[in-house]
């Protein structure tokens, strides 16, 4: 055991040594070439980073865990989400996923060398939260234009990770959704595993299959079914998410077991997560029973369909555009709920989710301000 | 006795596991050395004003004086600061001026031992009953107890912070929660009676206040043998959590008493005195034995260390005497939640307010930041697979890369205070030192837990000190 550890911190000194050497080397070239160094940096900064650096003030003693862990997290807990989407549209997901990632990077890798600074890991959270998000039929083109709009208008332009004031994914998603609107809400397909087949290997739906086949009929997401012809889709459909909808969005079981992962591992505040969806349960309930020709579906269709439970467990957590005391946390979260409710049943778009994290957005720094901690220490006496 | 309530505790804070190189149990007494350095400069408040600062008694031996073990050689009544003691005996061979561990420069006395270990002899008083108020703080006083925090002992002379009668509880911390401290725990076991007696010494020399004792509820047997041993009406025990930092005075006295103290202000504007152990265990040796305060317990540990122990030292005593790393470590002088690194081991020696000296070692490269699953890793996250029972690894590594403030609030949930960390230290970094007042700044107890769970690696607990540093500047 003590060997194999030896083995593998020699190892890892070796390869950040011939890193640091190739980063030096370029570093010393200038010019074009030179600027390229910041990759190799972030290569050994922010996707390998198994750092040896020591602390310089007290606390001597630090936490074990440092921004690539953080931001690991959310990836892991999309995994199961991305598997499930090649289940119901097949293998094409990938590529959707690939060709986010490849302009999502570049477009940060270019911000990297004109600016000079460091690459952080965020932007590879956010092509994931980004891609799952999107539907099935999407073309690739936008997925590109989407993202490279995400990343400089969303996040770029204020300073990087950290400075952003909006949810970086979300304002890729949301600028397809106005600029393509038709592509973006209407063409939905239906998974794959509800093409009847004689194949003994039907049950592997989407692992099968590239793509739907291109005459396949577009249908509608359920929460369209339900606004426009009152069909309500089976509880069980919705909590296993075989229906229609975006890529990574419709399984509440994966929900679950995602909330587990990130809530427990403290990731995710249940602050956000727990009270968004607690809010859109409430209010579409409450709505519901107010107004029901309006307010088509009861609290738990609310909370089960569209990219509620994902945008409550992936977007509105991203901590940086989310209130960071715990009462503004359960502020924002109310916040969202109710406007999902509002925009969903008031407006043409079904999707309110991404409108109204976008507009909580708006609200953190107000909401940060008003809700500051009150310090315990008591009043000076005179 | 009363055992009060049940198992109390604070919002905020942190649980910190058992890290690998705590001291082994079973105290280890360290003999005299053979040279002492002992700087003259305490730190202390401003009377009145509460506000934290230095004091250096001036030296009342020079070169080539003999001096004897628990001989007065600096003092001055008018300041905030207690006597010093020599520590040792023998002659004083320098008085140089030195930085100081924790900064500014000192006075520093520099004893070479005759190897005699001769007491000064003073009256010992085998029943302290009958003894005053006053005669009592003036003995607690000369025999230095005084201030063993940062706040002095209320005495008839210049040297307290705190009026005389207007102190209504008298608190004893008995719970350390700081990773790699726990001296006083051995100190309670081996000296009971002692800290019994003493605390009885400390409450007659405040007017026979009210005691309360706080306390880990792990310690059963403790506060059960406290029960029988203080069978009056006037001592509270209070089992307490472990959570870092319950054994803060602002912290211990908010969760035990719901007193608030001020910010930036000391317990005593509040009516309440707060000792530790071994200040109870001094008083009773300086009233009943007649000995100044001249050795502590000082727990000695860290993973850099062969031999981590629970260690009472003398005063004085310079660490290279005592330490020896295993392997290329940092020292940290004070504990590693708030102490300073040491460079030179020679130079620098035990204070009389050190409780802890730790050595880790430093971290080792890993191939990427994700793979381990970390068995033993401590978090405020729960982000590693940690198995429950093991030691956990300590080393001195930031484990992370510094990057911009990720907004995650951690430092927020964890603040025992209350506080928002980094909106503050924003601010301070900016100047802002307005906005920094209207958040309370004075109220951070720099606990340090701001900057341990930040996955940004943003020191945000050095930022609030520059800020109240910069504060203090501009008030003069
Ligand atoms: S702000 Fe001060 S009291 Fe609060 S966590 Fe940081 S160091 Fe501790
Ligand atoms: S813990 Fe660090 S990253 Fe998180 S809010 Fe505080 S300063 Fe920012």
């Amino acid at each position: 055991m003590k060997r194999l550890q030896d083995l593998h911190h020699n190892l890892a000194d070796k390869i950040d040594n011939g890193l640091h050497s190739l980063e030096e080397g370029l570093r010393k070239k200038g010019g074009f070439v030179g600027r390229f160094d910041v990759i190799v940096e972030g290569v050994r900064d922010a996707v390998l980073g198994g750092t040896n650096k020591t602390v310089k003030q007290a606390p001597y003693l630090r936490d074990s865990i440092g921004m690539q862990r953080y931001m690991i997290m959310p990836i892991v807990v999309c995994i199961p989400l991305l598997l499930m989407a090649i289940y119901l549209y097949g293998w094409r997901t990938m590529v959707v996923v690939g060709v986010t990632y490849a302009f999502g990077v570049l477009a940060e890798l270019i911000f990297v060398m004109v600016r000079k600074h460091e690459i952080t890991e965020g932007v590879l959270v956010t092509c994931m939260l980004y891609a799952l998000f999107l539907p099935p039929t999407i073309p690739l083109w936008m997925v590109a234009v989407g993202i490279v709009f995400a990343v400089v208008v969303g996040k770029e332009i204020f300073g990087g990770t950290g400075y952003n004031i909006f949810n970086v994914a979300i304002v890729g998603r949301a600028f397809l959704l106005i600029s393509f609107p038709v592509e973006l809400t209407t063409q939905w397909l239906e998974p794959l595993t509800f093409a009847a087949s004689s194949d003994s290997l039907s049950w592997l739906g989407g692992f099968l299959h590239f793509a739907s086949s291109p005459d396949a009929a577009t249908t509608a997401t359920p929460l369209q079914l339900m606004k426009f012809e009152g069909e309500v889709t089976p509880f069980l459909d919705l909590f296993l998410g075989i229906r229609a909808g975006s890529l990574g969005e419709s399984s509440m079981l994966l929900m679950l077991i995602g909330t587990a992962i990130l809530v427990g591992s403290k990731i995710a505040d249940w602050r956000l997560t727990v009270v968004m969806m607690l809010s859109i349960g409430a209010f579409g309930q409450f709505f519901n029973l107010l107004i029901p020709d309006v307010f088509r579906g009861d609290g738990l269709f609310m909370m089960m369909t569209g990219g509620a439970f994902y945008a409550a467990l992936l977007h509105i957590t991203d901590p940086v555009t989310s209130c960071m005391s715990q009462k503004g946390k359960i502020i924002l979260a109310i916040l969202v709920g109710l406007l999902t409710v509002l925009i969903r049943n008031l407006t043409g778009y079904n999707e309110g989710v991404t409108f109204a994290i976008l507009i909580g957005n708006m609200f953190v720094p107000l909401l940060d301000r008003m809700t500051l901690p009150k310090s315990f220490a008591g009043e000076a006496k005179t | 006795m009363a055992v009060v309530g049940g198992l109390s505790t604070f919002k905020g804070g942190h649980y910190f596991g058992d890290f690998e190189g705590r001291p082994k149990s079973d105290l280890q007494v360290f003999r005299p050395p053979k040279r002492a350095l002992i700087p003259l400069r305490q730190q202390g408040f401003i009377r009145g004003e509460h506000i934290k600062t230095w004091a250096e008694p001036k030296a009342l031996v020079a070169v080539g004086d003999m001096v004897k073990t628990g001989q007065i050689i600096a003092r001055d009544d008018e300041a905030l600061c207690s006597p010093v003691h020599a520590t040792i005996s023998g002659k004083v061979t320098a008085i140089e001026s030195q930085e100081h561990p924790f900064g500014e420069s000192t006075q520093v006395v520099i004893i070479e031992s005759d190897n005699k270990d001769d007491w000064v002899e003073l009256d010992n008083h085998a029943d302290f009953t009958g003894l005053s108020a006053d005669t009592l703080s003036q003995i607690l006083y000369e025999t230095g107890v005084t201030g063993l925090g940062l706040e002095g002992f209320p005495s008839a002379f210049n040297s307290g912070m705190a009026e005389p009668g207007s102190i209504k509880h008298l608190v004893i911390n008995a719970i350390q929660t700081e990773p790699f401290v726990d001296g006083d725990e051995d100190l309670i076991y081996d000296e009971f009676d002692k800290l019994v007696t003493g605390i009885r010494i400390l409450r007659q020399a405040l007017g026979n206040v009210e005691v309360h004792i706080g306390i880990g509820w792990n310690k059963p047997r403790i506060i059960e043998e406290i029960e029988t041993r203080i069978p009056q009406e006037w001592c509270y025990v209070h089992p307490l959590k472990d959570k870092y930092p319950q054994g803060e005075d602002e912290v211990l006295l908010r969760t035990i008493l719901d007193l608030s103290v001020p910010a930036g202000g000391v317990p005593s504007q509040v009516g309440a005195l707060v000792c530790d152990v071994q200040q109870a265990v001094a008083a009773y040796d300086a009233v009943l034995e007649g000995k100044p305060f001249v050795e502590r317990v000082v727990s000695v540990s860290g993973t850099a260390l062969q031999n981590p122990s629970n260690m009472k030292l003398r005063i004085g005593t310079p660490l290279n005497d005592f330490i020896k790393l295993s392997e290329d470590g940092s020292t940290v002088l004070g504990g590693v939640m708030r102490g300073v690194k040491v460079a030179d081991l020679k130079v620098v020696s035990v204070l009389r307010d050190t409780k802890s000296i730790v050595a880790l070692k430093h971290p080792r490269k890993a191939l990427t930041a994700v793979s381990e699953p970390g068995f033993r890793r401590d978090s405020y996250t729960n982000v590693y697979a940690v198995i429950p029972g093991l030691t956990k690894i300590a080393d001195d590594g930031l484990h992370g890369m510094d990057r911009a403030c990720v907004r995650c609030g951690y430092c927020f949930d964890v603040c025992p205070q209350n506080l928002a960390p980094i909106t503050i230290a924003d601010h301070a970094k900016q100047d802002q030192l307005e906005d920094c007042k209207e958040l309370d700044i004075g109220a951070c107890v720099e606990c340090g837990l701001c900057s341990y769970v930040c996955p940004s690696k943003i020191p945000v607990m050095t930022l609030i000190q520059e800020g109240k540093a910069k504060i203090a500047e501009e008030e003069g």
